[in-house]
């Protein structure tokens, strides 16, 4: 079933710079779809596109097929609760002047009465915030601590939580494991999929790291200068019919 | 996050000095309210320039007015009309920082431009200015005060709205549809609100040290207010032969400069999370 459709997307920065030049990718439900290319290729602004915290220029974002992008920003609030976010530093996804438990709550306290949950259940905040921090493998007791007195790898498991917190469709997930060292990856990576599986979520993974992309996703696009220019099924990728930009990031890899 | 709550393992000595000082301010108030009899404003030309007795703890003034009564009653004078010059400047200067800092853009610019042009008058000099045309008194220096110190909150709320909105928590709380009031409230109001209040804190010994210097030299209150700076300006001649009368209002101005610059300092730490934690 398919959850999102982007088609033929265009977005050009007020500088005159064209980001993203006729991107169109759909995201099944259920699936992780990666999305890899270096720095600068545009892959955080189409994380934020999709998220509609820019304005595309041309094209359609739909999600269940409903169009988001031309949606104003109060029309766009029946649908925010199905697309979360994760981003690439955790340390600023929190507020540092807020407890976590604090800031755990944003969602529910936006979408929380519009919304059945099926695997969380509110009967109070502190109960809520307690399956939150299970749900990552974090211990309850951090839901009274600041941000800064958590780790890289423990801060963006908060931002997880706070993402499936209202169990969305979909969650883009923006380079999340970049900042973290080798370990945080591998442990935030298998908590990615278990969560995947555990909440029947799809995943929209964007990162410069191959390995990372390749062991959670089933089909991967490759970018490059605002263009996709390679999409394939993760197994396949090492065949020959890939294109030449893929065999160079597969060869450095 | 309560201001007022005290971990009692964490008692340093600016606590302590500041729980001192204020309990003092306090007594003395509450002394003033139970026992003084004294009208700050009866002459006695009788019993003028007394020395210190139990009926005048702190001796008499040229007019036979009891000092330590007008140096209690000038406390509130003196005091509140900081307090008031200073929480009207916050009014004014928190909300347009607030909008420039969070709309950006054009509105950002303008309104940071008029509020670099209030920058470029020094305090003293519009307190003169405001007197000249509108007569010395304690209202047209207040006004003076707020014509120059509404910038500094506008400037101070602008730059860390500014340094907070590009931060990825902010297009957390997007994503999650909280409105741009929600944000605010809950988002952006803990940054601003330590800062605002340790600026405001330092500010307030600012305010009563340029209330008291400018009723010294007679643009501020007008007699016969029991105002300190007033107070010394009407003590100087008799400075020679009665120099206390000079001493008791100076030692009541640098109590509460001093009080409020510690308040300042124990804000600031209390109102830093991060440090908090360290000590």
């Amino acid at each position: 079933m398919r959850l999102m459709t982007i088609s033929n997307v265009d977005k050009t920065f007020s500088n005159g710079k064209q980001v993203l030049k006729d991107v169109s990718f759909s995201l099944e439900k259920g699936q992780c779809l990666g999305i890899i290319g270096e720095s600068g290729c545009g892959k955080s602004t189409l994380a934020r596109c999709l998220l509609q915290l820019e304005k595309i220029d041309a094209g359609e974002i739909s999600l269940n097929g409903h169009m988001l992008h031309n949606l104003k920003n109060k029309e766009l609030n029946p649908f925010r609760k199905n697309i979360q976010a994760v981003f690439q530093n955790p340390s600023a996804s929190l507020n540092p002047k807020l407890k976590i438990k604090d800031s755990l709550m944003d969602p529910y306290q936006q979408y929380g009465s519009q919304k059945e949950l099926q695997h969380f259940n509110y009967t109070s905040k502190e109960a809520y915030v307690k399956q939150l921090l299970e749900a990552v493998e974090l211990p309850a007791q951090l839901a009274d601590r600041y941000p800064h007195e958590l780790s890289g790898g423990q801060q963006q498991r908060v931002t997880i939580s706070r993402a499936i917190s209202i169990e969305p469709e979909v969650v883009v997930l923006d380079e999340p494991t970049s900042s973290l060292d080798v370990l945080s990856q591998a442990s935030l990576l298998k908590l990615l999929e278990k969560l995947r599986q555990q909440f029947s979520l799809s995943y929209v993974f964007i990162s410069h790291d191959l390995a990372a992309v390749a062991s959670l996703s089933q089909d991967m696009l490759v970018m490059k200068e605002g263009r996709i220019i390679d999409g394939f099924r993760s197994d396949e990728i090492f065949s020959q019919n890939r294109h030449p930009y893929t065999k160079e990031l597969v060869s450095m890899f | 996050m309560s201001v007022f709550s005290i971990n009692y393992s964490k008692i340093n000595w600016k606590t302590a000095l500041l729980t001192m000082l204020l309990s003092l301010l306090t007594l003395l108030t509450a002394y003033a309210f139970l026992f003084l009899k004294h009208d700050s404003d009866f002459v006695d030309l009788g019993s003028r320039l007394l020395p210190m007795s139990l009926s005048h703890p702190f001796g008499t003034d040229h007019l036979g007015r009891d000092v330590l009564t007008r140096i209690l009653l000038g406390a509130q004078l003196t005091v509140g009309y900081a307090f008031l010059a200073l929480l009207t400047a916050v009014a004014i200067g928190l909300p347009i920082g607030l909008i420039a800092g969070y709309k950006g853009g054009l509105l950002e610019r303008v309104l940071m431009r008029i509020a670099d042009t209030f920058l470029a008058f020094p305090d003293t000099i519009v307190a003169i200015v405001l007197s000249g045309l509108l007569g010395p008194g304690i209202e047209n220096l207040l006004l003076a005060i707020i014509f120059v110190k509404w910038v500094s909150y506008a400037r101070l709320v602008r730059s860390t709205v500014v340094s907070e909105r590009q931060k990825e928590y902010i297009a957390m709380a997007k994503i999650n549809g909280l409105s741009d009031g929600k944000i605010i409230r809950k988002h952006l109001f803990p940054h601003i609100i330590g800062n605002v209040l340790v600026l405001a804190s330092l500010d307030m010994g600012k305010i009563i040290l340029l209330i008291s210097s400018l009723s010294y030299i007679g643009l501020g209150a007008q007699p016969p207010a029991p105002e300190w700076g007033a107070m010394l300006n009407d003590a100087r001649p008799y400075f020679q032969s009665m120099p206390s009368l000079m001493v008791y209002p100076g030692l009541a101005i640098v109590t509460v400069v001093l009080i409020s610059n510690v308040l300042g300092d124990y804000l600031r730490d209390k109102f830093d999370v991060k440090k908090e934690v360290q000590s």
